[in-house]
């Protein structure tokens, strides 16, 4: 009844936008007949994570630390017209309110719904660890949906008595649209919390729409606290919360977040579920940005031929006259130059490379291996093996008319690199180096500029291709 | 709040910031702000606007000097494989005046010498980069573990070890590389003196006693078979295939040979003085097949990536 009663209260709230007030406060109850819920105005639903312990829509109360803190935007629907935020408070915190608009002044000053601001309620969760006791967090999440492409919002979030500061974010241009548009690659933040913010402050600089990462985040995906030094990270007086509040961060599973609550609670992802999927639906995923689409897998599910049905049938959705483009992101790198970690690749190389070749992906987006790579264009196998046939290519390794798909680790975000052999002993190889660095691309219409940066800005790799 | 399709961006704020990119890329930095402002302004709600104004801000938060420490930063990034222009910059650096640019330059010279493979000059320049105010937690660890690897691509891994340790950095990786490196300086000597002291002894045994007969037993085709199994096998694995197969090999030789070296003592008829120098040289084989499962083990990087997987997972 209290469900019920609680469920009334916040479509109402959240329809009417205005004049309503939350339940009083108290402690978090599980609501487990509640999810998964369609936020208002969106065509998508949401669910929780296995392993969350307590869960429930927003309310009033404030506990003694209610700021928010670790600000991040994702998406969970469509680019062009939604974003999802999550944030984390004090455990006794339950206020999980969105108010958003174009007229920044408007949304500083509000306190909730008004002129030229929206508010969307959203759910909390609490997460534990069954390793870490002690390391109980909670988490809090809302979706914002039916806005305009290509604009940028203003949002805070929080409630009244306890407004973070105010953040922009801005929608993607319409679907298949040949507007210019940029985004980043980072992978196995891990140890190197602090290279982790090192890089969100180029990547500011550097203008990107999104990032894309390609799993482990943290050591131990666990353990709170390592989760806690990478959303704290800051590089000088930039905060990492700055980039992950304004841009949003796409996440693939990688072995070191293992798809625990924490990962999964913390991330708001597409959660379109398919048949042996786990993380409610987050465990792959794909969407499309500007002409642009992406295949967000986990190369770290016991069975990878289940992504492959996923993978076909997904990309039947995709008209490649429109949305010409196509990036697979995952953690473990089919191809490596080096010892370390290379007989993981095998597997996704042997039963993912032909489901690549069959649907001309452009580029495969990983890390896992803690260094910098790319190959050159690779289509099909040599005959009798698994070990990819090299595709024509100009000099710079570049695929010439989609000739060939290019493989990139970018394991650059970690304290601790990995070595990794010169390009000539690997017949796959184009660019390698043990190096902190990030990637950069920028796509304008059927053009695609790539570079990626060592973080002293000199320019490790950097090539340019159309179709 | 606006839910309708809102246009395409105007193709004036693209313009703009394509001309603003333009004057980043000449060096023109105070014109490049100026370009991004207007563009910025030309539709402060678009998505592009956005971009301007992160570009405004990177580039404002590395004024200093009126942004001529940075046009020299920016051209210093574009030759940094040069030494000469290097050098040159390095020369000009220290009139920087403190802060980030100046900072970031440190960084830039730093890295580049050790890519480079000048680790005198990689030697001076971490440590006039740690010698910088303010340094954030990334650039010290960075600083500090360059160098550490100058320091040992100039042959001082203790030295370098030390700096890793001294500074809480030793349980990373690089001082897993170091450790092997240092560990590499007896073990390669002392396998390489078993392996020579096992052959040349089989060698001088051989041709004291019965070296005809010997030789002609030794050199059976059975016999033959068996050590290329025994000793080409895991080599071509370990250096054609994969090493994570001649991690395996490399444990299940020795143990093969032992095996081996307790068939060849199960014979009744052998007086005792022929029993000890069987036993003798089977140890001997088995030490010297150790010897070799190392130098394969650790040349073709499969130890240190054992070691990685071991410490960091």
């Amino acid at each position: 009844m209290r469900t019920t009663t609680t469920f009334a209260l916040f479509f109402a709230c959240t329809a009417v936008g205005t004049g309503c007030s939350e339940n009083g406060g108290g402690a978090a109850t599980k609501t487990p007949d509640s999810f998964p819920y369609t936020p208002a105005g969106c065509s998508y639903s949401v669910a929780a994570p296995d392993g969350t312990e307590s869960l429930t829509m927003s309310r009033s109360a404030l506990g003694a630390l209610p700021s928010p803190k670790h600000i991040h935007v994702s998406w969970s629907g469509a680019p062009e017209s939604t974003f999802a935020v999550s944030w984390a408070t004090d455990l006794e915190t339950l206020a999980t309110q969105v108010v958003y608009g174009t007229d920044k002044a408007a949304v500083e000053a509000a306190d909730g719904p008004g002129a030229g601001v929206a508010r969307q309620l959203g759910h909390t969760m609490q997460l534990g660890s069954a390793l870490f006791a002690n390391q109980k967090m909670r988490t809090h999440e809302a979706h914002v949906c039916g806005l305009s492409a290509n604009t940028t919002y203003y949002y805070k979030v929080g409630g009244p008595g306890a407004w973070s500061a105010v953040y922009d974010v801005a929608t993607a241009p319409a679907p298949g649209s040949a507007e210019k548009f940029k985004f980043a690659l980072v992978g196995d933040s891990r140890s190197g919390a602090d290279i982790f913010a090192q890089i969100q402050e180029k990547l500011s600089g550097e203008g990107v729409d999104f990032e894309v990462f390609s799993g482990d985040f943290v050591d131990n995906p666990q353990n709170q606290t390592h989760w806690e030094a990478l959303f704290d990270g800051k590089s000088g007086s930039f905060t990492t919360q700055q980039m992950l509040a304004s841009r949003p961060l796409m996440p693939v599973n990688g072995n070191h977040d293992n798809l625990t609550a924490y990962y999964v609670g913390q991330f708001a992802l597409p959660q379109e579920q398919s048949t042996g999927e786990l993380a409610q639906g987050e465990e792959w995923y794909s969407f499309d940005y500007g002409n642009a689409h992406f295949l967000m897998l986990d190369s770290e599910a016991t069975d990878l031929s289940a992504q492959v049905d996923f993978m076909r049938a997904d990309m039947k959705k995709v008209d490649r006259q429109k949305t010409p483009w196509v990036f697979a992101v995952f953690h473990t790198t089919p191809y490596t130059c080096g010892s370390t970690h290379k007989s993981d690749s095998d597997e996704p190389r042997a039963k993912w490379q032909p489901v690549f070749d069959e649907l001309e992906v452009d580029m495969v987006l990983t890390g896992h291996v803690h260094n910098y790579q790319r190959t050159v264009p690779i289509r099909g196998f040599k005959p009798g093996t698994t070990d990819g046939a090299p595709a024509q290519a100009t000099a710079n390794g570049v695929p010439v008319k989609g000739s060939g798909t290019l493989y990139v680790v970018s394991g650059g975000a970690s304290g601790d690199l990995y070595g990794v052999d010169p390009p000539a002993s690997c017949y796959f190889s184009q660019v390698t180096e043990k190096v902190h660095h990030y990637v950069v691309i920028e796509i304008e219409g059927k053009t695609l500029r790539y570079k990626a940066l060592r973080l002293d800005g000199t320019e490790l790799d950097k090539f340019e291709y159309g179709k | 709040m606006p839910t309708s399709a809102r246009a395409a961006e105007p193709e004036a704020q693209s313009a703009l910031l394509d001309r603003a990119e333009r004057a980043e890329r000449e060096l023109a930095l105070s014109a490049a702000v100026e370009l991004y402002a207007q563009a910025e302004q030309a539709d402060a709600e678009s998505r592009l606007a956005r971009r301007a104004r992160s570009r405004i801000e990177y580039l404002g938060a590395r004024s200093e000097g009126g942004f001529a420490p940075l046009g020299e930063l920016l051209r210093a990034q574009r030759s940094a494989d040069d030494p000469a222009a290097l050098a040159h910059f390095e020369a000009k650096v220290s009139g920087f005046p403190g802060g980030r640019v100046r900072r970031e330059a440190r960084a830039l010279i730093a890295d580049a010498y050790l890519r480079l493979d000048r680790p005198i000059d990689a030697v001076r320049a971490h440590r006039a980069w740690l010698d910088e105010p303010n340094l954030d937690e990334a650039d010290w660890r960075r600083a500090t573990t360059g160098l550490a690897r100058a320091r040992a691509r100039l042959g001082d891994l203790t030295g370098s070890l030390e700096v890793l340790r001294a500074r809480g950095l030793g349980a990373g990786e690089e001082a897993t590389y170091v450790e092997l490196s240092l560990v590499r300086r007896w073990a390669r000597p002392l396998s390489a003196t078993i392996v020579t002291a096992f052959v040349l002894g089989v060698l001088r045994l051989a041709l004291r006693r019965r070296p005809r007969k010997l030789l002609s037993r030794a050199l059976s085709p059975a016999r033959l078979l068996a050590a290329s199994w025994v000793m080409g096998i895991p080599a071509v694995l370990a250096f054609l295939h994969r090493p994570e197969t001649w991690r395996a090999m490399s444990a299940f030789v020795p143990g093969a040979l032992a095996v081996a070296a307790a068939a060849s003592l199960a014979g009744t008829c052998l007086s005792p003085g022929e029993r000890r120098l069987r036993l003798a040289l089977a140890s001997a084989a088995i030490a010297a097949q150790v010897g070799v499962a190392y130098f394969a083990f650790d040349s073709s990087g499969a130890l240190f990536g054992w070691l990685v997987s071991l410490r960091h997972g």
